[in-house]
């Protein structure tokens, strides 16, 4: 796969989250991409970060015209007219003040439009930002789906604690990009869709320990921060509580005990203003702590390379980095009545306030005691996939893919003939599980009541033949093809003969036929669940837009386990893609046949029970290779569902 | 009746921008039988409105207490998810954007402010905002003073008036649409209002140019010196003023007979313009031929003298002059009525025309009386209020009756 030639607009703004899109962007460059570089107008100076890199940037302003100045101006008119009777609905809304409030929305207002001027304007193949939950996330996300662009976003951080915007993550993603398991498995509990998550590692973080961690950096950092070569540092990663606490006494109690061998390096939080940090904190910390160095507007990476030890001051992303960069931890709770994060993960270390320094010095001179190790080193591999070796290089090929997936749909079928009229084919893998295959081929046996009608079996794995000699009968067998389910149907339809073809899988059991035999275009059978009373009529799009089971009238699509059409259908649409996997599959193929005017249905007559998931994933870490190329093929062509409360269900209650 | 109650809010930059001019404006509702509660965020400010209300027993100044809160996520996501379940269905006009999606998750849940203010207490029958620019926001503090104002009017459901202190291209526009009525500058923020849809009845434009330069972020020197609370006429009185002229006595008394014969509460002014006729002063003159003709047409009068003279002109609402000075022209920039009054001199062709010239005595009464009726239905801060109040009470006992 390459990248020559696709368009790749990546979004950038505050620096300490550009770094995560950087390393990727300049791999993809080198790949061949033509990269742009985007940002919008603030009171913080996002493109300043992009201009230091010597690199073009672009701001969404620039694409403002006459027009679309007239249409800002329309919109916001009609929109503050409305919202100024809406804000009283709620007290609470006094609580985001009526000044700042106008500013962010019209700020909003004119990116829109501007947005949408952009995508006009560059017409991008891939639009990359860090994520979705913020305005320029959603503005872009959106767009990106009006337009057909793909979109791929990345974890914003560390993830320390459930968020309701958790549950918008991935609504505009074509993938998701994630640092490792952990977030990955707190993001499915906020309703993610697991199809568009990558597991690739911390982006900017492997590259920062290879380049940063040498005695060169070490050594020049200190200088440039007039620490002596040979003293032991330790930097305190100042969390947002604790950068805005200006209480001398709460200061005095945390620091007092900390000792004046050490050299005590602060990292301010950035969202702390920097007047405010020099004549509010700087004195302050250095009466307390002679030997203090205060940082604020530094790079906070080249500072956990110079330190010994780190401590982090309520919730921080650079905890877990420090510990990326193998260095002891310790850790104080925040200052909203939480408990301490990363002492309560067993990672770190508890100082300061209640515990005093103790565990620090003793650290420091005899090394970090076994358990804490072994725990920081368990966390780190939940933490970050592949200890972020493969990140890089990982996030490109989800580039790669994402760009071969938006070209003309693989014809990977070159079906000849018309079949057997009156012939119906079903056509099924034999899978991993020969009793689920077994199940499947005895209830067609049962219950097909076609006069003419065979089964091809597609063999993908060596348990299926334990299942084959228990039945006997018109039963085709074809050895499997290499890849996943798109392929092994394909496989499948090149052996059957019928006029008609039913594709299905095992685990599926056949209940009545009905009208799906006879229906044109594609179709599909109305599938209950073995257990669990669940039923589906064809498959929905869900708010990630992801195809799911249908309730009675809300299909969109056929499919969901079993997906019925014309062999001379298929033929046309140059059968299944034989990179997609699952439901998905099915999803694109339908699609696929609408788009050529086949309108697809589901058959109320007909009827099958599902003792395996059909919607079921495989979670392996390679997994979304299968899943991925749905999504940037049908961004913006497949529909969505748009109400999020229904998709957070009871992740909205308060 | 209860004298009716006003809060006046005015955070720190506001007050600063007008070069705490708009710190007046509390004392002119004062006088006009308002009881005003200034609120501010700003110790500073309210130190600067003791010093000035010390003595004002009508005014009462309050420093807004804040907690300094810190939201937990939780209480955080709680906000959003409110926020979306209210307001999901509100689309950006002219887009297919939710609305929702842009602000809910970054823009509202992380600026809900960490100040929290003590809910404002106490009945008000009017709410008055320095309104704050978009451009050079308020402090976090002050931002949530003003937003609590405004929640406060709804409560009550009394009028929020707005004072523009800002060039009007700097009101925020949900600030705009948000408040009840808007007291502005000048005739082109008050166009723009009423194009971004507030409507015309709810825009106004105070007739005095003090009230107007209250509100003012440019300072003007001359409007400076009218601050002298003893040059402010009670409502619905007519100030005129006559300027001394070495010869034309004549004229002179015409013009007062003039005056004279407009009915209606009136405060006049004679100007002294320094003469001296060999033995006789000015005041001399004035005693015994001036003096008795104003008694006898206008009743109660004052002598200014030239140091004075200025500042009482653009106090006016009628300046009448035998001849062309300088600062008629000065005045009638400042919408006074400037008049040159000489029945025996044609009218000069090439004069500023913002200067009437007038010779017939009757044209000069005529002139007076529109004047005065101009002044009695005039545009002020205390009637914008007392308008407003009456508005919302009809409107209220209308939704009642209905």
């Amino acid at each position: 796969m390459s990248l020559a030639g696709v368009r790749i607009a990546c979004f950038v703004a505050l620096p300490h989250h550009s770094r995560f899109l950087w390393p990727v962007m300049e791999r993809a460059r080198a790949a061949g991409a033509q990269t742009l570089f985007f940002t919008t107008l603030s009171d913080y100076p996002f493109e300043r970060d992009v201009v230091r890199r010597g690199v073009p940037c672009r701001l969404l302003q620039e694409y403002a015209d006459a027009a679309l100045r007239r249409r800002v101006a329309e919109t916001s008119r009609a929109f503050f007219r409305e919202w100024a009777g809406r804000i009283f609905e709620w007290d609470g809304m006094q609580h985001w003040p009526l000044v700042l409030q106008d500013s962010l929305i019209r700020a909003g207002l004119e990116e829109v439009h501007c947005v949408e001027a952009f995508m006009r304007a560059e017409r991008p193949d891939i639009v990359v930002a860090l994520h979705e939950r913020n305005r320029w996330g959603k503005l872009l996300g959106h767009a990106a789906r009006r337009h057909g662009a793909a979109y791929v976003t990345f974890q914003e951080g560390d993830y320390y604690e459930d968020r309701i915007s958790f549950a918008s993550h991935s609504e505009y993603s074509t993938a998701l990009l994630l640092w490792g398991e952990r977030t990955r498995e707190r993001l499915l509990r906020h309703r993610v869709a697991p199809e568009k998550i990558v597991l690739t590692g911390n982006t900017h973080l492997g590259e920062a320990v290879r380049e940063l961690c040498t005695p060169e950096v070490r050594a020049e950092t200190r200088r440039e921060l007039g620490i002596a070569e040979d003293a032991r540092v330790v930097l305190f990663l100042v969390g947002l509580q604790w950068g805005v606490a200006k209480s001398r006494e709460l200061w005095g109690r945390l620091l007092a005990g900390f000792g004046e061998e050490l050299v005590p390096l602060f990292k301010w939080h950035p969202k702390v203003a920097a007047h405010s940090f020099e004549s509010d904190y700087v004195p302050m910390i250095r009466e307390l702590l002679p030997r203090a160095v205060l940082v604020h507007n530094f790079d906070a990476y080249p500072l956990l390379a110079a330190a010994d030890a780190c401590v982090a001051l309520g919730k921080t992303t650079m905890a877990a980095e420090a510990l990326g960069f193998g260095r002891p931890l310790f850790s104080t709770a925040g200052l909203d009545g939480e408990p301490d994060h990363c002492a309560r993960e067993g990672i770190s270390q508890p100082v300061g306030l209640d515990h005093g320094w103790e565990a620090l010095h003793r650290t420091l001179a005899e090394g970090v005691p076994e358990a804490v190790r072994a725990r920081a080193d368990a966390y780190l591999d939940h933490y970050f996939f592949r200890r972020n070796r493969e990140a890089v290089a990982r996030a490109v090929a989800v580039l790669e893919t994402v760009a071969a997936a938006r070209g003309p749909r693989p014809r990977a079928l070159p079906l000849e003939g018309a079949g057997v009229p009156g012939r119906v084919s079903f056509v099924l893998p034999s899978e991993a599980d020969p009793r689920a295959l077994l199940a499947t081929l005895v209830s067609l046996a049962q219950r097909v009541e076609l006069p003419d009608w065979e089964v091809v079996i597609v063999r993908t794995a060596p348990g299926a033949d334990e299942a084959l000699r228990a039945v006997g009968g018109d039963l085709r067998v074809v050895e499997g093809a290499e890849g996943p389910l798109g392929a092994q149907w394909n496989r499948g339809a090149e052996a059957a003969t019928g006029e008609r073809l039913v594709f299905l899988r095992p685990g599926i059991v056949w209940y009545r036929t009905g009208s799906l035999a006879a229906a044109r275009g594609p179709a599909a059978p109305v599938v209950r669940a073995a257990e669990g009373g669940r039923e589906w009529r064809g498959l929905a799009f869900d708010f990630n837009g992801v195809p799911r089971p249908a309730a009675d009238g809300q299909a969109a699509l056929p499919g969901g386990g079993v997906l019925a059409l014309e062999r001379a259908l298929l033929a046309e649409l140059g059968g299944f893609d034989p990179g997609l996997d699952g439901v998905l599959a099915e999803a694109d193929l339908a699609l696929a046949a609408r788009e050529a005017g086949a309108e697809g249905s589901v058959c109320g007559d007909a009827l099958a029970v599902a003792a395996t998931d059909p919607f079921a994933l495989d979670d392996g870490p390679e997994a979304w290779r299968r899943l991925i190329p749905f999504f940037a093929r049908w961004q913006g062509r497949a529909p969505k569902a748009e109400d999020f409360a229904a998709h957070a269900g009871e992740l909205m209650r308060a | 009746m209860a004298e009716p109650r006003a809060l006046f809010v005015v955070g720190e930059r506001e007050a600063s921008a007008t070069s705490m001019r708009v710190l007046q404006v509390p004392a002119r509702l004062a006088r006009a039988g308002w009881h005003v509660d200034l609120l501010t965020e700003s110790e500073a400010v309210a130190a600067h409105a003791r010093e000035r209300y010390g003595e004002e027993p009508r005014v009462e100044v309050t420093v807004a207490r804040f907690d300094d809160r810190f939201w937990t996520m939780r209480q955080r996501d709680a906000f959003a998810k409110t926020f979306i379940r209210l307001y999901s269905d509100l689309v950006v006009p002219g887009t297919d954007m939710p609305f929702w999606k842009m602000v809910a998750f970054d823009d509202f849940l992380w600026h809900v402010s960490r100040y929290s203010m003590a809910r404002i207490e106490g009945t008000h029958d009017a709410v008055v905002l320095a309104a704050p620019s978009a451009y050079e926001r308020p402090r976090d503090q002050a931002d949530v003073m003003y937003t609590n104002a405004v929640y406060h009017a709804r409560r009550l459901g009394v009028p929020a008036v707005g004072l523009q202190v800002y060039p009007h291209t700097d009101l925020p526009a949900l600030l705009v649409q948000v408040l009840d009525e808007w007291v502005v500058g000048d005739e082109r923020a008050a166009a723009h209002l009423i194009e971004q849809g507030v409507a015309r009845e709810r825009v106004h434009l105070p007739a005095d140019p003090l009230e107007r330069h209250l509100l003012a972020s440019v300072g003007d020197p001359l409007l400076e010196r009218l601050l002298d609370p003893g040059l402010e006429a009670p409502d619905g009185t007519l100030t005129v003023s006559l300027i001394n002229h070495a010869s034309n006595r004549l004229q002179l008394r015409q013009a007062i007979e003039a005056v004279g014969r407009v009915p209606g509460d009136k405060r006049v002014f004679f100007c002294f313009v320094g003469l001296n006729v060999r033995e006789l002063t000015e005041e001399d003159v004035f005693e015994d031929l001036i003096a008795p003709v104003l008694r006898e047409h206008v009743g109660s009068y004052y002598t200014v003298g030239t140091q004075s003279m200025m500042p009482v002109l653009l106090a006016s609402d009628v300046i009448v002059s035998t001849n062309y000075l300088r600062p008629l022209a000065l005045a009638a920039r400042y919408g006074r009525l400037a008049v040159v009054f000489d029945p025996l001199r044609e009218p000069v062709a090439h004069l500023d025309e913002r200067v009437r010239q007038l010779t017939d005595a009757a044209e000069l009464e005529a002139l007076v009386r529109e004047a005065a009726a101009r002044r009695a239905g005039r545009c002020t801060l205390a009637r914008v209020l007392e308008r407003a109040r009456q508005r919302r009470a009809t409107h209220s006992a209308r939704r009642v009756r209905a």
